[in-house]
């Protein structure tokens, strides 16, 4: 049953043409395509009766294929291995699908001035790794796969984990996705399972360019660079704010605490899932904001994790910071900078714009699900980790959140708001703009 | 050039002068309540003088005309401190608000007309000092009308730089002589809105003392009220008054002078002013829907309800006709996040300004269009004319600037301990200074039971609002002081 699907899955995706296209027709191709494959993909939870609900089944492809993790089965139990499998492999050919199809699409999309938003990636930390684009999209595939294999390594060896779950993991992880048979909590697991996890979150949601180097021994170049060490910080501040509030709000100092915020941290930024609950974290507004608030950020580009990604986090910041200098010494010139390139002013605009929509589209989708019954809580963090597609992390905000009892129409917002948020929104608001249709 | 310092504190000299004069408005209404506050009042009008006279008679009359740029933005600063700290007197003196955290809040509400109150019980305050409440409001209204249309452009902010032409504003070099001209403009038009609402108010069976105090808080969009119900108790007539009195006061005021001139074509033409009309509209008819359909108001209560508080909130005044987080979930979340839309530019609203959330959103449709049509140029316009690139770049700063304070300052809020809701919607309203937030400082609460280190970041960001956060930031940099 499965390899029929896997089959005509494959097969879609070989029809696919890939002559030369217009700027529109490729943008119609992707927006397609992420709806298209993931219904394909569902076809194996509907064939094997495990969800009976075709809806549910579209969401559990789409939230594998986006890597966001949330799931709507009942209980896991009830999925045989081979679907669990198939949950998982789906997030690992999601998480590479989507950084292919940007490097891929960029010289497509390059003609002379073009100014696409997949352009902006281009400017951030990427040196061409080879100098053909499938090239590229070759050695990343490859980069990718040696990554998890690492890991599937290290969890069998170390971790001592059969050798079906370590693939389960290392897919879920790899790509950023977070399903898990607990609804994304994996405090059962072995420490040393834990460990191993967190260690891959972090390296997923690097820059893949990144890995390569590492491999490498070249570990110069990645430390040295703007967006490794941003990355870096918006881990290490929030894990030592947090650190502190909690500490000083429950009087004791505790190892395990720690290790489970650094995890919870990690794996939020990462735009993974996974979580590890603990009641002291439950009581503190404070952890609340923080975590709400990192869920917006995500990591580097050309990683599999959503968000708003590092590199913008650094333009926006830096390009506010140089406008009040500017505001200071009126004759004073301060360029935005990002790993020592200046920023073009068009670049900077849509970033903003980019940002701005995000923000928009989280708005108005926190609104829906509201509409629908959820608490305000529930409503806002449910809209931000399907557009990030973090996932099973909303279980760090309410704890008490069951994907599968959410109502039809929250599990339709959701489930846009997935695609919207993997494909960066852009290719959303053009299909609504009128210019889209014309000519 | 060395900072005049003496400069400063001779305009601080005036405006405490002022200060004074005002807390002497409300002993009349102490004298026909009977109420015990008039020493009280006295005595804060006698200190607040005093210190004002010596500040201002020290210092040679010339100093005024050495208030450059950098002075200005000191002056516009920390005018809401000194302002704020004496404002404090009249409450403390006469025992109504028993600590100065308390009484400081209250007052830099007040001033930065946000109107948010630490009052458990606003009907047992005086009513000499309640007038003062409202007054702070009034006061603090004129202020920042001058400083949104004739100051903050001088400096290069507020947005209202695109008006320059029709507006007769500062020349690009002297801050002091064309600023009064412009000022005085600008307080015939506050002054006559005032009456105007004061006088339909009374019509609608309201006393004097209620209309004054509620019209003083319409047009300066404060939102104090005498009532612990804020507007529930009146009658629809008054509360429909009220709510469009708030959308007079969150409409731009060149717009009235251009009305005064004749323009009325312009008027109508002005796409902020569509907007905004447009942003009270279509929530207006979604709460409306909400109310009737997921609770159980009648269809005209709904709407009452609903335009009342979408106007109120999005004209950032904060006068509460229900007690919003009853309504349903959808209604109060829609709320919330109107509270980051702001009024007109020009007018006393607070937060980012309509203005600002309507060019930003033109140029998100231009991006998205020239990632089609790259070769397709053209320029953001508003009202006809192109936004150049600093004024792009001024609107996009203050929109991160607005949502980094925003996140820091509900994450610091809740490290002390106050809970999610208050957080969010405490730090919202004040920024925003509108005034009721969520939870337990709804319109049915107060802030009272926030840790008295929140209550001072409230009222930091309460200023920081009002000065569109830029000046103090500005201040708070150390190249700013050299030389």
């Amino acid at each position: 049953m499965l390899t029929l699907m896997i089959g005509s899955l494959l097969l879609f995706i070989k029809r696919d043409p890939n002559d030369s296209l217009s700027k529109r027709d490729g943008f119609l191709i992707i927006a397609l395509a992420w709806v298209v494959v993931p219904l394909f993909g569902s076809l194996p939870f509907l064939f094997t009766d495990a969800i009976h609900n075709p809806l549910d089944a579209v969401f559990e492809s789409i939230s594998g294929f986006a890597t966001n993790g949330l799931s709507v089965v009942d209980a896991d139990t009830s999925l045989g291995f081979g679907l669990i499998f198939w949950r998982s492999i789906i997030q690992w050919i999601g998480g590479i699908g989507i950084i292919v199809f940007i490097i891929s699409f960029i010289p497509f999309f390059r003609t002379g001035q073009a100014q696409v938003f997949l352009y902006d990636m281009q400017d951030s930390s990427f040196d061409k790794l080879h100098p053909t684009v499938s090239g590229t999209a070759r050695r990343l595939i490859s980069i990718y796969t040696a990554t998890s294999l690492i890991m599937f390594a290290l969890l069998i060896l170390i971790a001592k984990m059969d050798w079906f779950n370590a693939a389960c993991y290392t897919f879920s992880t790899i790509s950023t996705g977070g399903f898990s048979l607990d609804q994304g909590n994996i405090s059962a697991l072995s420490h040393s399972s834990i460990w191993i996890i967190a260690l891959f979150m972090f390296v997923a949601g690097t820059n893949l360019y990144f890995v390569y180097y590492i491999l490498k021994i070249n570990i110069r170049k990645v430390l040295d660079n703007e967006e490794f060490k941003w990355y870096a910080m918006i881990i290490l501040l929030p894990v030592f704010l947090i650190v502190s509030e909690t500490f000083y709000r429950i009087n004791s100092f505790n190892f395990s605490i720690l290790g489970d915020i650094v995890f919870n941290v990690i794996s939020v930024i990462s735009t993974t899932g996974f979580y590890i609950g603990d009641a002291e974290f439950v009581a503190s507004s404070f952890w609340w904001i923080t975590i709400f608030c990192l869920m917006f950020l995500g990591s580097t580009a050309a990683s599999s994790s959503g968000g708003i990604n590092v590199y913008r986090q650094i333009v926006l910041w830096r390009a506010s910071v140089n406008y009040f200098k500017s505001v200071l010494h009126p004759n004073g010139i301060f360029p935005t900078k990002l790993n020592g390139k200046v920023v073009p002013d068009p670049m900077q605009l849509r970033i903003m714009g980019f940002f701005i929509l995000f923000l928009l589209v989280f708005v108005i989708g926190a609104f829906i699900i509201s509409l629908n019954g959820l608490g305000f809580q529930e409503s806002l963090s449910l809209s931000v980790c399907a557009l990030s597609n973090n996932g099973n992390a909303i279980h760090l905000l309410s704890s008490a959140f069951d994907a599968n009892a959410m109502h039809w129409g929250n599990k339709l917002v959701v489930m846009m708001l997935m695609i919207i948020g993997r494909l960066e929104i852009i290719p959303f608001m053009m299909i609504l703009s009128r210019t889209f249709w014309r000519r | 050039m060395r900072m005049q310092y003496k400069s400063i504190l001779k305009v601080v000299g005036i405006a405490l002068l002022f200060e004074g004069v005002f807390m002497l408005a409300g002993i009349p209404f102490s004298l026909y309540f009977n109420d015990t506050d008039i020493s009280a009042l006295l005595w804060s009008s006698f200190i607040t003088a005093i210190v004002g006279a010596l500040l201002y008679f020290s210092f040679p009359r010339q100093l005024l005309s050495a208030i450059g740029k950098r002075e200005g933005y000191v002056v516009v600063s920390i005018a809401w401190f000194v302002l704020g700290a004496f404002g404090a007197l009249p409450f403390l003196i006469s025992g109504s608000i028993s600590t100065f955290t308390d009484a400081f809040f209250e007052t830099v509400s007040g001033f930065s007309t946000t109107g948010a109150s630490i009052l458990t019980n606003v009907e047992a305050v005086p009513h000499g000092v309640l007038f003062w409440r409202s007054m702070t409001h009034w006061l603090g209204g004129l202020g920042i009308i001058v400083l949104a249309i004739a100051i903050l452009p001088f400096f290069g902010f507020g947005g209202m730089q695109l008006y320059a032409a029709e507006v007769p504003g500062p020349s690009k070099d002297k801050l002091h002589p064309r600023i009064k001209d412009t000022a005085r403009r600008l307080w015939v038009i506050y002054l006559f809105l005032t009456l105007a609402e004061v006088i339909m108010l009374l019509l609608g069976k309201m006393s004097l003392f209620d209309a004054l105090c509620h019209s003083f808080g319409t047009v300066a969009t404060g939102g104090f009220g005498v009532k612990n119900t804020s507007i529930a108790e009146y009658s629809p007539y008054i509360q429909y008054v009220i709510a469009f009195f708030m959308l007079f006061a969150g409409t731009n005021f060149a717009l009235y002078y251009q009305v005064g001139k004749g323009n009325f074509r312009k008027v109508f033409r002005d796409e902020e002013l569509r907007f905004y009309l447009g942003v009270v509209i279509v929530p207006t008819f979604i709460i409306t829907a909400l109310l009737y359909f997921q609770s159980d108001f009648t269809g005209s209560d709904a709407f009452r309800h609903s335009f009342f508080q979408v106007v109120s909130i999005i004209s950032c005044t904060g006068f509460a006709t229900a007690d919003y987080m009853i309504w349903p979930i959808p209604a109060w979340i829609m709320i919330f996040f109107l509270m980051f839309a702001g009024g007109m530019v020009g007018s006393t609203s607070g937060g980012i300004k309509m203005m600002r959330h309507l060019i930003l959103l033109k140029r998100i449709r231009m991006t998205v269009i020239r990632i089609l049509h790259p070769s397709a140029y053209s320029p953001v316009r508003f009202n006809g004319a192109p936004i150049g690139r600093e004024i792009l770049k001024n609107i996009v700063a203050i929109f991160i600037l607005y949502i980094l304070t925003f996140v820091i300052g509900s994450a610091t809020l809740a490290f002390m301990g106050v809970g999610i809701l208050e957080s969010f919607g405490g730090v919202a309203t004040c920024m925003g200074g509108i005034g009721p937030g969520l939870g337990s400082v709804g319109p049915a609460g107060n802030f009272s039971a926030i840790p008295d280190a929140g209550k001072w970041v409230l009222s930091f960001l309460m200023i920081l609002g009002r000065l569109e956060l830029l000046t103090i930031f500005i201040i708070l940099n150390p190249s700013f002081w050299k030389k």
